[in-house]
C-alpha cells in the first residue's frame, strides 16, 4: 500500500478524504440510471458522448466527487470508454476525484481579486476552517480539513471581478469578503451541521 | 519578350481540377482539397511535422508545420483582378503563419517554407516541446529516427531558456504486452491514440490531466493488447512508445533496411527487414496503399525469430544407412547421393509436397523437378485460419495465388498422397519447405514406413528427423523472388541477409537437382538468378506477360483478378 502508484494506476487510485461522511457513497441506483439516460436522451443518436459532462455533473453533485468505479458507468451509459471519461475528469479542475467537505470554498485568485485582498482572505479562511494552507499544490489544489465539514480551492475568476474578493460556497457567490463576512459564514455552516447532527 | 498567355494559368489548372500553388517561389498544380502539408511533400519540399499522419485525421496540435501563406489580395468593389505576365496575381503574404496540415490549397496561394517566419516559430514551438523533455537520447530506443531530435538538430535553437524544473511523468509503462510508455518523452501528438480509434476500433488510450500534465494513458485494468498495437511504436514521432521486444536492442543507425514482403499470410503485407551483420533485428510495415496502408499485424511483426534461430539447418544432412543417425555433408557430394537415390525410385510410387510459402521462382524450379523426374503425384499445403477484418488473410500461405497458377490445380492431391503413404502406394516421398507432420497431416510413424525421405528445408522439424537427406534451404530473409498475394499482385521478395552457413537458396537446389537428373532444357539449367526465372515464366504465363524484376517495383503489380479484397484498405479508400 506505500508504494506510490504508477502513473497509470494513479488516474484512478483511491483519493481518500473526511469530506466522504456528509455524501452518500457511489451506487448505482435505478434512479441513478433512469437520470443518465434522460441526460444521453438529449443528444442525437450516435452522439451519445456528448452526456458524459452532464453526468459527470449529475454524479459529483449526488456524490460530491467522481470516484473510480464512476468512471466506467458514466463510459458505459454515454457509449464511451473509460479512458475518454477519465481524460474528461481528469482534464477539469472543477471535478473532482477526491471527496470535498460539506461546505467548499472557491476562493478566487485572479488578477481583480488578488488586488483586493484575496490571497489574505485565502490565508484566513484556511486558518478559520482549520487546514493547512501549505498543502494546497498545483497537483492537489482542494484540501479537506479533518473533520470534513470544510474544503478550499484557489480557482480561476468567479465572474464577479468588479466586487472583489470573490468567494463562492457550494453554489453560493459571496462578493466583497471581509474577514468578519468568513467568520459568519463559517458559523452559520458549523450551526447547521450541530442542527443536523441533533435532528438524527 | 514574354507574350502575354492566351489561357491564364487558372483556368488550365481549373479544367483539370487543380489550383496553381507557388511553393518556395515555384508553380506547382495540385489537386483541389490537397492538404498544404502534401502538396509541399509531393514536390520535395519537406514540411516538419509530429502529430500529422495521412492515414489519421488531423489534429493540428503540435504546430510544426507552420508554413507563411498568401493569397491575392481581395479586390475593391468594381475592380478586376490584376495578372502578372505568367498569368498569376501579386501574393500578398499573411503576417501570421498557418499550419500546413489542417489547410487546403487554394488558386493562387503562396506557402513559404524557408520564410523567416517559419524559422521562428519552428524554433518556439521546439523550445517548448523541449521544455519537459527528458532529454534522455542515449538511452532512448527512438534515437536516430526520432522527428523530436532531428527537428530540434534542423529548427532548434541549440540552448534553451527554460531553468525551472521540469514536469515529472510516468516513465517505462507497459501499457501492454508489447509495447512500453514513457509519458515524458512525449509531445501529446495524438497519433497513438487517434490510432487506435480510427483505424483499430478500440479506443484503449486516452489523454489523461491537463496543461503541463498532461500525459497518454490508457485506463487501469485495461492494455494495448490489440494485435496492431505496435504500429503506435511506428508512428509515434519521439521515443514514448516503445516495442518491448526491440528495447535496447541495437541502434538504429547500425541496422540496414531492406524492403520486402511479410509471408505469414495471403495479403502479403510489405515490409522493411532490420538487419546488421546477418542478425534480424524487427521488421517494421512498409508504406503500400493498395496492400496494407503503413499498418502490420503484431503476430507476423514479431514472427521472424526463427530465421536466426538454432533450429537451423546449416548443411546437408545425410543418412548412409538406414537407421543410421543423420551426418553433416558436403553439397556436392550429397546433390549425387541424392540424384543416384531419384533414380531408383519409381516415379508411380513417388510423391512431391511443396509450399505455397515458397516464391514463384521456387515452385517453377519444382515443377521442372517433378516433370524431370516423371512425378504426377504433387502438390501444396493448404493453411486456413480466420480473416481478422484488418490485414490478416484467411489464407495462411503467401502465394497459394502462384501455386495454382503454376502447378495447376491445388488442395486436391494432398489428401490422396497422405492415404498413399499410409497404405504404402507411395514408397518415395520428396517434402519441399514444409514440416509434413504438421499441417499436411501425415503421422510421423507413417513417415517411418517410407523407403525413402528427401527433404529441403530451413528448420528443423518433425519431418527433418526422419528423412534420409535433408537439403538446408532458406528462409524468406535470404531469398530472391516474387510471390502474388490473395488480391493477384505480384510483389518482391529482396534478400534481406546472406543464407546461413551451407544453407543455399531454394530454387538453386531444385535447379541444380534437375539439371543433375539430365535435364537439358536449357530454360530451366541455365537461369542464373530468380530475376531471369522471372523472365522465363513470363514468356510462359500469360498473367505474367511483359513482366521483369524491374518493372514490379516496390508496391508490386496486380497481374491477376481474384475478386478478393482486404478489409482495411477497403475501409480506407471508402473513407475517402
Amino acid at each position: 500500500m506505500s508504494e506510490t502508484p504508477n502513473a497509470i494506476d494513479a488516474i484512478t487510485a483511491a483519493q481518500p478524504s473526511p469530506g466522504e461522511q456528509f455524501f452518500p457513497k457511489f451506487e448505482v441506483t435505478p434512479e441513478l440510471v433512469e437520470k443518465a439516460k434522460e441526460l444521453v436522451a438529449l443528444y442525437p443518436e450516435g452522439k451519445e458522448q456528448s452526456a458524459v459532462l452532464p453526468i459527470i455533473h449529475h454524479v459529483q453533485e449526488e456524490f460530491g466527487y467522481i470516484c473510480a468505479d464512476a468512471i466506467p458507468w458514466i463510459a458505459e451509459m454515454c457509449k464511451s470508454t473509460p479512458i475518454h471519461v477519465a481524460g474528461i475528469v481528469t482534464f477539469y479542475p472543477g471535478i473532482h476525484r477526491k471527496c470535498p467537505g460539506k461546505f467548499h470554498f472557491r476562493v478566487c485568485r485572479t488578477l481583480a481579486c488578488a488586488l483586493s485582498g484575496g490571497e489574505e482572505l485565502m490565508a484566513y479562511i484556511c486558518k478559520k476552517i482549520g487546514v493547512n494552507q501549505a498543502e494546497i499544490c498545483d497537483e492537489e489544489p482542494m484540501v479537506v480539513s479533518e473533520n470534513g465539514i470544510f474544503s478550499i480551492e484557489p480557482v480561476e475568476c468567479l465572474a464577479n471581478c468588479g466586487f472583489g474578493p470573490n468567494v463562492m460556497v457550494n453554489d453560493t457567490l459571496y462578493s466583497q469578503v471581509t474577514r468578519k463576512k468568513v467568520d459568519e459564514i463559517v458559523s452559520a455552516c458549523k450551526k447547521q451541521v450541530a442542527a443536523e447532527k441533533k435532528n438524527k | 519578350m514574354s507574350t502575354k498567355p492566351t489561357i491564364l494559368p487558372k483556368d488550365a489548372a481549373a479544367a483539370e481540377g487543380k489550383v496553381n500553388v507557388q511553393i518556395n517561389g515555384k508553380w506547382y498544380r495540385f489537386p483541389k482539397g490537397t492538404r498544404i502539408a502534401d502538396a509541399c511533400n509531393s514536390v520535395g519540399v519537406h514540411v516538419p511535422c509530429f502529430c500529422y499522419h495521412p492515414k489519421l485525421s488531423v489534429a493540428g496540435s503540435c504546430r510544426m508545420c507552420l508554413v507563411e501563406q498568401g493569397m491575392p489580395p481581395r479586390l475593391a468593389p468594381g475592380a478586376t483582378p490584376m495578372y502578372n505576365k505568367d498569368g498569376y496575381q501579386d501574393i500578398q503574404w499573411m503576417p501570421r503563419a498557418v499550419i500546413a496540415c489542417a489547410n487546403t490549397v487554394a488558386e493562387n496561394m503562396g506557402i513559404r517554407t524557408d520564410a523567416k517566419l517559419c524559422e521562428e516559430a519552428r524554433r518556439g514551438v521546439l523550445e517548448f516541446l523541449l521544455t519537459n523533455h527528458p532529454l534522455d537520447c542515449p538511452i532512448c530506443d527512438q534515437a536516430g529516427e526520432c522527428k523530436l531530435q532531428e527537428y530540434t538538430n534542423d529548427y532548434g535553437s541549440g540552448t534553451h531558456r527554460f531553468t525551472e524544473s521540469k514536469t515529472k511523468k510516468g516513465k517505462n509503462l507497459s501499457i501492454g504486452p508489447r509495447v512500453n510508455l514513457d509519458q515524458e518523452r512525449c509531445v501529446l501528438c495524438r497519433r497513438c491514440v487517434r490510432f487506435m480509434k480510427e483505424i483499430v476500433g478500440e479506443e484503449v488510450l486516452g489523454v489523461v490531466g491537463r496543461g503541463t500534465h498532461n500525459a497518454i494513458a490508457c485506463y487501469p485494468g485495461t492494455q494495448l493488447d490489440s494485435n496492431y498495437s505496435m504500429n503506435v511504436v511506428d508512428i509515434c514521432p519521439v521515443g514514448a512508445m516503445t516495442s518491448k521486444d526491440f528495447r535496447f536492442k541495437m541502434r538504429v543507425w547500425f541496422l540496414k533496411s531492406t524492403p520486402t514482403i511479410d509471408v505469414n499470410c495471403g495479403t502479403g503485407t510489405n515490409i522493411n527487414i532490420w538487419t546488421r551483420e546477418q542478425q534480424v533485428y524487427r521488421i517494421t510495415p512498409r508504406q503500400n496503399d493498395e496492400v496494407n496502408s503503413c499498418w502490420m499485424p503484431d503476430s507476423h511483426r514479431l514472427n521472424y525469430k526463427f530465421i536466426n534461430s538454432e533450429a537451423r539447418i546449416k548443411t546437408p544432412l545425410v543418412k548412409t544407412d538406414a537407421g543410421a543417425p543423420q551426418r553433416p555433408s558436403t553439397w556436392d557430394a550429397t546433390l549425387n547421393m541424392v540424384v543416384e537415390q531419384l533414380h531408383s525410385c519409381a516415379p508411380a510410387e513417388t510423391a512431391i509436397i511443396c509450399s505455397a510459402r515458397m516464391t514463384n521462382e521456387e515452385l517453377y524450379m519444382v515443377r521442372a523437378l517433378a516433370r524431370q523426374l516423371g512425378v504426377t503425384k504433387i502438390d501444396i499445403v493448404p493453411r486456413k485460419g480466420e480473416n481478422d477484418g484488418m490485414l490478416i488473410s484467411e489464407d495462411r500461405n503467401p502465394n497459394s495465388t502462384g501455386a495454382k497458377m503454376i502447378l495447376g490445380k491445388t488442395g486436391t492431391g494432398l489428401a490422396a498422397i497422405r492415404r498413399g503413404v499410409k497404405n504404402h502406394s507411395i514408397r518415395f516421398l520428396i517434402a519441399l519447405g514444409e514440416d509434413v507432420t504438421a499441417d499436411a497431416g501425415i503421422p510421423e510413424e507413417d513417415l517411418d514406413t517410407l523407403d525413402y525421405l528427401l527433404v529441403m528445408d530451413h528448420t528443423e522439424s518433425a519431418t527433418t528427423k526422419k528423412a534420409d537427406v535433408v537439403l538446408p534451404g532458406v528462409t524468406f530473409a535470404e531469398k530472391y523472388g516474387t510471390m502474388i498475394n490473395v488480391a493477384g499482385r505480384i510483389q518482391r521478395l529482396n534478400k534481406a541477409i546472406e543464407p546461413l552457413g551451407e544453407a543455399r537458396p531454394d530454387w538453386d537446389i531444385l535447379r541444380r537437382l534437375t539439371e543433375l537428373l539430365g535435364c537439358d532444357c536449357p530454360r530451366v539449367i541455365a537461369c542464373p538468378s530468380p530475376m531471369i526465372i522471372l523472365e522465363e515464366m513470363a514468356q510462359e504465363f500469360e498473367p505474367m506477360k511483359g513482366l521483369t524484376w524491374g518493372n514490379i517495383g516496390n508496391e508490386g503489380k496486380v497481374i491477376l483478378d481474384t475478386g478478393v479484397t482486404i478489409p482495411l484498405i477497403e475501409r480506407e479508400k471508402a473513407k475517402k
